[in-house]
């Protein structure tokens, strides 16, 4: 569509703004304290987990962990 | 804390919950989607603990199944889209103001509004900060091929937000607004 330059050199300035609004966005997040819907789904697979483990035990012999 | 034993694998999965939202919220542009991906993700991760070998790389581990995920969606998607002869909403075009004013918001669109693949390898790079072998792992192509990516996304970024070079270089007041740009957004 557009001309294309063989060489696609951004101006250092340039490519620093983008890199710190990218990580601005994404820190943003990653400061956030962990929702509680996935507490509750650690815990819940946690639990299902062990009875499975009790299940297989008596279903299969298999030593993968 | 309990020292000594291998951490239970929640608690594992636990440590990473944080960098996989801030992974998800960039790729797919919304928080609730974001959730629901991470969501899947820790059941798969939890189910295929076993084949995740102790003392590699869990973070990118998971940011492996996430990506995943997020394909299969995107497909399954793309094809209920094409069903009803839509358009992705999220891949519209940005037409970014032209008033040199650029906060968070218009970035976040017109990343939202990269290819794919483009916008994978330019957050693996730039934001999630793992390293080229890494993110090339992640995504399952070559290491030149994430590099090459992440080039053209941040050209593409830098089109889409009228911060493009021409051959007489970037504005003075342009350039000038770049640099307290992180954090002076009005809110």
């Amino acid at each position: 569509m557009t001309q294309r330059k063989p060489e696609n050199k951004l101006d250092p300035d340039v490519q620093a703004h983008i890199g710190r609004q990218l990580r601005a966005g994404y820190v943003d997040i990653l400061n956030q304290p962990v929702p509680d819907r996935f507490l509750e789904l650690l815990a819940e697979l946690d639990t299902r987990e062990g009875e499975a483990e009790r299940t297989s035990d008596e279903l299969r012999q298999n030593g993968s962990r | 804390m309990s020292e000594g034993v291998s951490r239970a694998p929640r608690d594992e999965l636990l440590v990473h919950i944080p960098s996989l939202r801030a992974f998800a919220v960039s790729l797919s542009g919304q928080l609730d989607r974001a959730d629901d991906l991470v969501q899947e993700t820790l059941v798969k991760a939890w189910r295929n603990l076993g084949s995740f070998t102790e003392g590699t790389n869990m973070r990118a581990w998971l940011f492996t199944i996430l990506r995943n995920v997020y394909i299969s969606e995107i497909r399954r998607r793309r094809r209920e889209v094409q069903d009803t002869d839509g358009v992705f909403s999220e891949n519209v075009a940005v037409a970014p103001q032209q008033n040199g004013h650029m906060d968070l918001e218009d970035f976040r669109k017109a990343l939202t509004a990269l290819p794919e693949e483009q916008r994978e390898a330019l957050i693996l790079i730039g934001a999630a900060e793992f390293s080229y072998e890494e993110a090339a792992e992640i995504s399952g192509c070559a290491v030149g091929t994430v590099k090459s990516r992440v080039n053209r996304a941040r050209t593409a970024l830098a089109r889409r937000l009228n911060l493009e070079v021409g051959e007489i270089g970037i504005e003075p007041a342009l350039k000038a607004a770049l640099g307290p740009a992180v954090g002076s957004g009005t809110g």
